[in-house]
């Protein structure tokens, strides 16, 4: 669960990038993020990964009181979750396989685990067949995926997934919103952060749009809005 | 197993890391190595000249020689103004001893005895002097044991003159002084040199692996976010730095075995013969292996962690 409370973020250089969010998200909804480009929306996810400490309100995220958490429970706070940021990276020196282990391995999985588990979730984002293949033999799609596998293998409750469809062509767009349904009806709360309107059209979910760090609306899908859209 | 598992991880993730970059870990290991040498050859200098000096002969003796005009009377004076000296200062191990011509003579034809003109001399014809010998304790604070010279000058005659002068004093002070200052000397020279490139070379380990955490930063993020913690993604860095300072330690007792071996010893061997007969010993290096190598491991430890951990703290945001 996410609860925003009258969620404020300034950067020590005075940006204030979110005023006075409030926002809940229940466990296992599917949640669009739109606005413009630096709205806030990657500032947004920094708060739930606790990179970016709130400066006002309360927040919090899968039993975690943000405002207040010791910087030793980050760690665990951060296994709850899983963002795959827009400019993700895979690591291109490792395959396919030990990308994904990876994520288990630095938190300290057991190789049985890892060896039980990486298969699963490859299988799970359609790339059994890659898992010896290094990130640059990979389509960008592929690579996507990749990066999902990546995200799922710790078995987060919330995965938040910042420009999936940035930059991939259409066809694929398709095949990412397939998965992400995919991981959110296996239980998962999902947040995507996008500013394809298109995207925003084909599947009617939940759409929070924030404009200059605030909450401009939220409501079940989407309608472009002049001038600031009204507020739910 | 788990604690034997990480173990194996951060050793291994620490290898990488020096690989990685050969160039910088190469660099700090050829500083840290001159540093630990610097110390090592001082040391070793200092231990030999202290052993070989300890190896002389009465060299914590003081000797009073008694003018040759003096009665009996006058001679016992001297005698137990010294007791009273002996008394008041703890450094003297014992009463004074007196030593009479005779007996020096007998040393001095014992001592010469394959010189031809040693026999030249006899009862009848003895140039040496009656004395007192005072001996100090052997590992006593030398400027404490300097203060006797004074004491002995300043013995009056009933007669209200002084009992003898400075040139009637022997003893080896001076050349304890010397050689402490000498050791002090070399101290001093080698801990500047020490502390100098310690400093270079925490600064070039420093270096060494912010460049490692600059070209594993991707890494380090996606392992953060992953919610790895603090200790996990720092400790591979520092055990690289530990590694950086260990290995620089192993190759110091080499090295430094090599130096003792075949410079030190040579220059020694090549002073004994200039010097005729003072025969400078060196001691074995194996005497010496326990204390360097602890020293260099420290040395070694804590080069590493400590640069390590600056570096971490400036350029590692967990
Ligand atoms: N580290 C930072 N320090 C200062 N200001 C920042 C920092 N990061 C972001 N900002 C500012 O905060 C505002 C929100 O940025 P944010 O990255 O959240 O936008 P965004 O909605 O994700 O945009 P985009 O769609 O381009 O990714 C922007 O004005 C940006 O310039
Ligand atoms: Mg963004």
């Amino acid at each position: 669960m996410i609860h925003f409370k009258n969620v404020s973020l300034a950067y020590p250089d005075g940006t204030v990038a979110l005023k006075d969010i409030n926002l809940h998200i229940e466990d296992g909804e599917f949640v669009f993020l739109v606005g413009h480009s630096g709205a806030g929306k990657t500032s947004l996810t920094k708060l739930l990964l606790c990179e970016e400490r709130l400066s006002a309100g309360s927040l919090q995220v899968n039993g975690y009181r943000l405002e207040k958490i010791r910087s030793r429970k980050i760690p665990y706070l951060r296994r709850t979750m899983d963002v795959v940021f827009q400019d993700f990276k895979l690591f291109d020196k490792m395959t396919v396989y030990e990308n994904v282990a990876f994520a288990m391995r630095v938190i300290g999985e057991k190789s049985a685990t890892i060896r039980k588990r990486v298969p699963f979730f490859l299988n799970v984002v359609g790339l059994t067949d890659k898992a010896d293949s290094f990130p640059d033999h990979l389509s960008g799609g592929e690579q996507q995926r990749v990066a999902f596998a990546r995200a799922l293998v710790n078995n987060p409750s919330l995965i938040v997934a910042d420009e999936p469809t940035g930059n991939i062509d259409n066809n694929l767009r398709d095949d990412i919103m397939d998965l992400l349904l995919r991981i959110n009806k296996l239980g998962k709360t999902v947040i995507v952060v996008t500013h394809d309107e298109d995207l925003l059209r084909r599947y009617r979910k939940r759409t929070v749009e924030i404009r200059a760090g605030e909450i401009v609306s939220d409501r079940m899908g989407w309608e472009p809005s002049e001038n600031g859209g009204d507020r739910v | 197993m788990r604690w034997f598992r990480s173990f194996v991880y951060n050793l291994k993730q620490g290898c990488k890391g020096i690989f990685r970059n050969s160039i910088m870990s190469t660099a700090s290991v050829l500083v840290l190595l001159s540093c630990m040498i610097i110390v090592g050859t001082f040391y070793l200098v200092i231990a030999n000249i202290e052993e070989n000096f300890s190896r002389v002969d009465n060299l914590n003796v003081i000797e009073v020689r008694i003018p040759a005009t003096y009665s009996d009377g006058q001679i016992e004076e001297i005698g137990n103004a010294l007791s009273e000296i002996y008394k008041e200062l703890t450094v003297l191990e014992g009463e004074p001893v007196f030593v009479s011509k005779e007996e020096h003579l007998r040393r001095f034809k014992e001592q010469y005895k394959d010189q031809e003109w040693s026999s030249f001399f006899d009862e009848t014809l003895n140039p040496l002097r009656h004395s007192y010998e005072l001996t100090f304790s052997s590992d006593a604070d030398i400027s404490e044991a300097a203060k006797i010279i004074p004491r002995i000058e300043a013995i009056k005659l009933s007669d209200g003159n002084l009992a003898v002068q400075s040139s009637d004093i022997s003893s080896s002070i001076k050349l304890y002084e010397n050689v402490a200052g000498i050791k002090k000397t070399l101290m001093a020279v080698g801990l500047w040199l020490m502390g100098i490139l310690l400093i270079i070379s925490l600064f070039v380990i420093m270096n060494t692996i912010k460049l490692g955490v600059f070209a594993r930063r991707n890494e380090v993020m996606f392992m953060r976010y992953c919610g790895a913690t603090k200790a996990f993604i720092r400790t591979p860095f520092l055990v690289e730095g530990v590694i950086i300072g260990l290995f620089s330690a192993a190759l110091a007792l080499g090295a430094e075995f090599l130096l003792y071996r075949y410079v030190l010893s040579g220059v020694v061997s090549s002073m004994t013969t200039a010097v005729s007969g003072s025969g400078i010993i060196l001691s074995p290096y194996a005497e010496h292996l326990p204390l360097l190598g602890a020293v260099f491991c420290a040395i070694g430890l804590f080069a590493g962690l400590i640069s390590g951990s600056i570096s971490l703290k400036k350029y590692l945001k967990v």
